[in-house]
């Protein structure tokens, strides 16, 4: 099939801009005159406050407002998808980055000197740092309903009796660490009221219609009393989907009806948003004696922090991936929440997949070797096809694209098996391993409805304006959405102008997140341009007295295929229908098809999947546990390429993310706290990177498109540490694979005492 | 942004002369590239009232060759070193060193001067410095003075310079050998704090055994150091791997016998001989 505007490539209207410097983010543009937040921490991982004394502090000449809980007019809870963080805490404080106290100043310095001033008495509690204290039975409750948020199981088949039949089991535990998003724009808004008195908040955010509604709840103001608008955002990775400053803005602003600002410093996001889970995973999984997966055990236990965000959605994607893009017909699996008193952790590019990728990537490669079967060839038995069942009993449908990016990674693969890994390495103390990752990824929200509302428009003048919800924080919806739009109506995607992520203007398309703008808002807008090409076309009938077979939309024109002369402008027609009183504004809206999972976890998850493979080559230094990834080849099933150099930039960008998952980063609070010390790959650890682009077409896609935004990191991780397997015949299983940890299997295996005598 | 404060005097001086001047005064401290003066103020580490800016002294800035010693001016910066003809050509270890520095912002920016003057155990001039027996010419109101520049540093981040000193530049004495290397190792390529650094000077005589040996190790003591056990044990020896090996397991104990067994060293103590070993065995079969 052949395309006009999709499947090729467009500068995206913001890439000048932000490659100049002159984005103007939301801290570059705030009002004149606003007053300065700042917020008060609590500084303790777990405590009663006896009492808040803000006298001091409301004293302070230039101190505009002092406020706590008892300012909340509203719900004071906030949370996606349960209801467990305050926005300022009432009677305790579960970690040390919880808000207790707000001040609102003419300056900076006297907003931090007032917020100093603030008198606290604590009780302090006994801190649970970790998941073994916090499910303790004696352990303090962190919360009413104790330490467990939530536990999501799936049971399919028989896996004890298939696990004790099996030819070859094993059983292994690996952990993954806490990191930290490292978006590039601290988090940061601003608040002033608009003209309809409505609380208007400018803010980076991944979502503002749900920011919109915690807000009005937090406020107890109707929604139409909050106006959420997105400023350009630098970046998200999951954490701008949380409520940051937003909250915080509206309490201040509800108060004082007056601009007020809260803008992050480095080390205040790092010490108050979301961070990726943790998770401690026990697997046991059995193949037959030719490597067929035939049963898998998983236990994971992640560490969500104080606060629940969207860790029930991470335990529930870990679990629902578990067994990876493979058919595994018995599977027992449990992905428990629980609650400690660190930071809360919450969304992350990937949400739970990649900590699952991992273990499950890593068994496989152990029963290959146990067996004596290729790494491609074990993945390749085990392979999803259409029409297998997955672990929560969905019939995989067509656009199954893993054999297709195993098949496009196989030619790499079997020259550098061939030809790289056995030269010798530059370094003579260096070795070289490659491995694989493979993963697959459902795109949209886990077995949940998450429409997405879309709307064009084509005024009088002959203007396109396509009006979505859809936050745009740097992955580049604002152009596909365009693309797609103007595949349907004939029209070049920069004639389109798209007002997006503004609540006063858009409707809601649900969030930037789980990869699923280009399915889910994509299809929204196709099916709105289709109702306004249909409209369009049916008029143009009766001006051109042409049939409608013999009408094409081009050039922002209908016109007759068969006498091309014969055409009518959009303009002309948007006249003739408003005329007639026929509208010239048409909606689209589409949910996937999903179901929700019964107690045995068995339903319809997603609508949609994405599918991946990559390679990675290594070079590990036996003498220093030095670790360089030269090349990493990613094959990436998008179902169809809508902006192939946006899936490029994507791929290049999730292969960063995974090294420094692989290799680097490990936030540790109190150590790891800034860019100074928390160390993320940079632009010249960068290896050459082969993307390769797959399409396999998902029947419910916009034209058979799927989602990439997270399966680009998902694979990478596991690929590495296969790679350094593969390097120095040791695993590694605790993430990241440090200097530390490199050199510590270098000393056991031996490989550093024997070098040079070889 | 917290800790940034209201007033700091900033001065800048075009002479040696006119610094002194300025540094006079109680409070008053050096700023040169200002790569870390920038990160002590963000955390409210920096909390003095007066700057007093050297990198428009010409002096200081000057890369020269004086009397067969290569003479760097303290504000030199670090990337004008990676890119010096005369570095490469006469203190190699040095070029090196300079090469695998932090990034390019920062090596635009820091001066050699600096580096030195933080006395940060990692610092990566350190161990070329004390390869190339390098002197610092220090200067106060009554004169100046040549100090070794090992002697600079008391301990981790701590100078042995006082208030009103000022380094105005580093005398190196150019050396060759049959191995001039630094290495370092870091987390990551670019913007690297060393975890282990290590700069070597090993030379041949004409029968093949080790007449010379200079073993610095920086970033895993208080300070850095040249290893006097470890280069004893190399000369009059013949490269071998197990020379390597028994020098390597010394200079170990040489650390630990100065840091004890603190955490790191469950990771430094093989790594420091796994990257001497990288370097020396080089030295193998190479016929003299």
């Amino acid at each position: 099939m052949s395309f006009k505007y999709i499947g090729k490539d467009y500068t995206h209207p913001r890439v000048w801009e932000k490659a100049r410097g002159e984005a103007v983010y939301a801290a570059d543009q705030v009002p004149d005159g606003a007053l300065f937040l700042k917020v008060l921490r609590a500084g303790r991982d777990h405590a009663e406050i006896l009492s808040i004394n803000t006298s001091e502090a409301e004293a302070l000449p230039g101190v505009a407002g002092v406020f706590t809980s008892a300012h909340i007019p509203g719900r004071n809870l906030m949370g996606i998808i349960n209801k467990d963080h305050p926005v300022l805490a009432v009677d305790k404080i579960r970690s040390r980055a919880d808000a207790v106290a707000l001040v609102a100043a003419e300056t900076e310095e006297v907003a931090e000197a007032a917020a100093k001033a603030i008198k606290i008495e604590w009780r302090d509690l006994p801190a649970l740092m970790n998941t073994d204290a916090a499910l303790a039975p004696d352990a303090i409750k962190i919360h009413e309903n104790g330490n467990v948020l939530f536990n999501r199981v799936i049971r399919r088949g028989e896996a004890e009796t298939a696990l004790a039949q099996a030819y070859h089991v094993l059983e292994r535990e690996y952990q993954t660490p806490c990191i930290e998003h490292c978006y590039l724009e601290p988090d940061a808004g601003y608040g002033f009221i608009d003209d309809d008195g409505a609380l208007a908040i400018v803010v980076c955010t991944q979502n503002t219609h749900y920011d919109r509604s915690d807000v009005a709840a937090l406020m107890n103001l109707p929604e139409e009393k909050v106006r959420i608008i997105q400023a350009v955002t630098g970046g998200g990775f999951g954490s701008k989907l949380d409520l940051s400053v937003q909250g915080l803005i509206a309490v201040a602003l509800y108060h004082l009806k007056r601009p007020v600002q809260l803008c992050y410093s480095r080390e205040e996001a790092f010490l108050a948003t979301g961070k990726r889970h943790p998770i401690k995973i026990q697997l046991t999984t059995g193949v037959d004696q030719d490597g067929r997966l035939v049963a898998m055990k998983a236990r994971f236990i992640a560490d969500g922090g104080a606060y629940g965000s969207y860790g029930i959605a991470v335990v529930t994607r870990a679990a629902v991936h578990a067994t990876g893009p493979y058919d595994i017909p018995n599977v027992d699996i449990e992905a428990l929440e629980v609650y400690t008193n660190h930071t809360f952790r919450g969304a992350m590019r990937g949400f739970g997949t990649p900590q699952a990728a991992f273990a499950s990537e890593t068994q496989l490669d152990l029963h290959a070797e146990a067996l004596g079967l290729d790494p491609l060839e074990i993945r390749l038995r085990n392979a999803m096809r259409t029409g297998s069942v997955n672990c929560c009993g969905q019939v995989m449908g067509k656009g199954v694209g893993i054999i297709e990016c195993l098949q496009a990674v196989e030619p790499h693969y079997k020259k550098a098996l061939k030809e790289w890994v056995r030269q010798p390495a530059s370094l003579i103390s260096r070795r070289r391993g490659l491995g694989l990752g493979a993963m697959w990824y459902g795109v949209g929200n886990t077995a949940a409805q998450n429409p997405s509302t879309a709307q064009i428009e084509l005024d009088l003048e002959g203007r396109l304006t396509i009006f979505t919800g859809a936050a745009d924080i740097g992955q580049g919806s604002t152009l596909i959405l365009a693309q797609l739009a103007g595949e349907i109506l004939g029209v070049a995607p920069g004639r389109f102008k798209v007002v997006s992520a503004d609540t006063r203007y858009t409707t809601n398309a649900g969030a930037t997140s789980a990869s699923r703008q280009t399915y889910i808002s994509g299809n929204a807008v196709c099916l709105a341009a289709r109702d306004l090409a249909d409209i369009l076309l049916t008029r143009a009938v009766d001006r051109l007295k042409v049939a409608k077979d013999n009408l094409v939309l081009t050039n922002e024109s209908v016109c007759s295929t068969v006498e091309p002369t014969i055409c009518i402008t959009f303009k002309e027609l948007a006249k003739s229908l408003h005329h007639l009183g026929l509208p010239l504004k048409w909606s689209g809206y589409f949910d996937p098809d999903t179901t929700p999972l019964d107690d045995a976890g068995q339903g319809r998850p997603y609508g949609a999947y994405a599918f991946a493979c990559q390679m990675a080559q290594v070079e590990v230094d036996v003498l220093t546990g030095e670790t360089e990834v030269i090349r990493v080849v990613a094959a990436h099933d998008v179902g169809q390429a809508l902006s192939p150099a946006n899936l490029v930039g994507q791929i290049c960008g999730g292969v960063a993310m995974g090294m420094g998952y692989a290799l680097l980063e490990e936030f540790e609070p109190g150590k790891t706290e800034s860019l100074k010390d928390y160390h993320l790959v940079t632009a010249t650890d960068m290896p050459e990177v082969l993307p390769i682009i797959v399409e396999c077409p998902e029947p419910s896609g916009p034209f058979g498109a799927k989602g990439i935004g997270e399966p680009t990191l998902v694979p990478t991780a596991p690929a590495i540490i296969n790679a350094i397997h593969m390097a120095l015949g040791e695993r590694i299983y605790e993430l990241p694979a440090s200097l530390e940890r490199v050199m510590d299997i270098c000393l056991k295996s031996g490989l550093f005492e024997r070098w040079g005598q070889e | 942004m917290t800790n940034t404060r209201d007033h700091i005097e900033y001065h800048r001086s075009t002479t040696v002369e006119a610094a002194l001047e300025s540094l006079a005064s109680p409070g008053a401290e050096i700023i040169a590239g200002g790569t870390d003066f920038m990160i002590d103020l963000r955390t409210g580490k920096f909390t003095s009232s007066r700057l007093v800016d050297v990198t428009g002294i010409e002096e200081m800035r000057r890369l020269e060759e004086i009397g067969g010693l290569v003479s760097i001016g303290a504000a030199v910066r670090i990337e004008e070193l990676r890119q010096s003809e005369l570095i490469v050509r006469q203190a190699p270890a040095l070029g090196l060193a300079c090469d695998k520095f932090a990034g390019l912002q920062v090596r635009n920016m820091g001066t050699i001067g600096g580096n030195v003057g933080h006395a940060a155990p990692c610092g990566d001039t350190h161990p070329p410095l004390i390869l190339y027996e390098g002197l610092a010419e220090v200067a106060t109101r009554e004169g100046r003075v040549l100090r070794p520049v090992e002697e600079l540093f008391s301990g981790p981040n701590r100078s042995t310079l006082k208030a009103g000193e000022l380094v105005v530049r580093f005398l190196l004495k150019p050396d060759s050998g049959d191995l001039v290397d630094f290495q370092k190792i870091g987390r990551r390529k670019d913007l690297a704090i060393s975890r282990v650094s290590l700069a070597a000077l090993v030379g041949l005589d004409s029968s093949g055994l080790i007449n010379r040996a200079k073993i610095v190790l920086g970033a895993c003591m208080p300070i850095t150091r040249r290893m006097p056990q470890t280069e004893a044990a190399l000369i009059g020896q013949s490269p071998s791997l197990a020379l390597f090996r028994e020098a390597a397991a010394l200079m170990a104990s040489e650390m630990i016998a100065i840091t004890g067994r603190r955490a790191s060293v469950v990771y430094k103590e093989p790594a420091i001989q796994g990257l001497l070993l990288r370097m020396l065995s080089t030295l193998i079969g190479r016929a003299k």
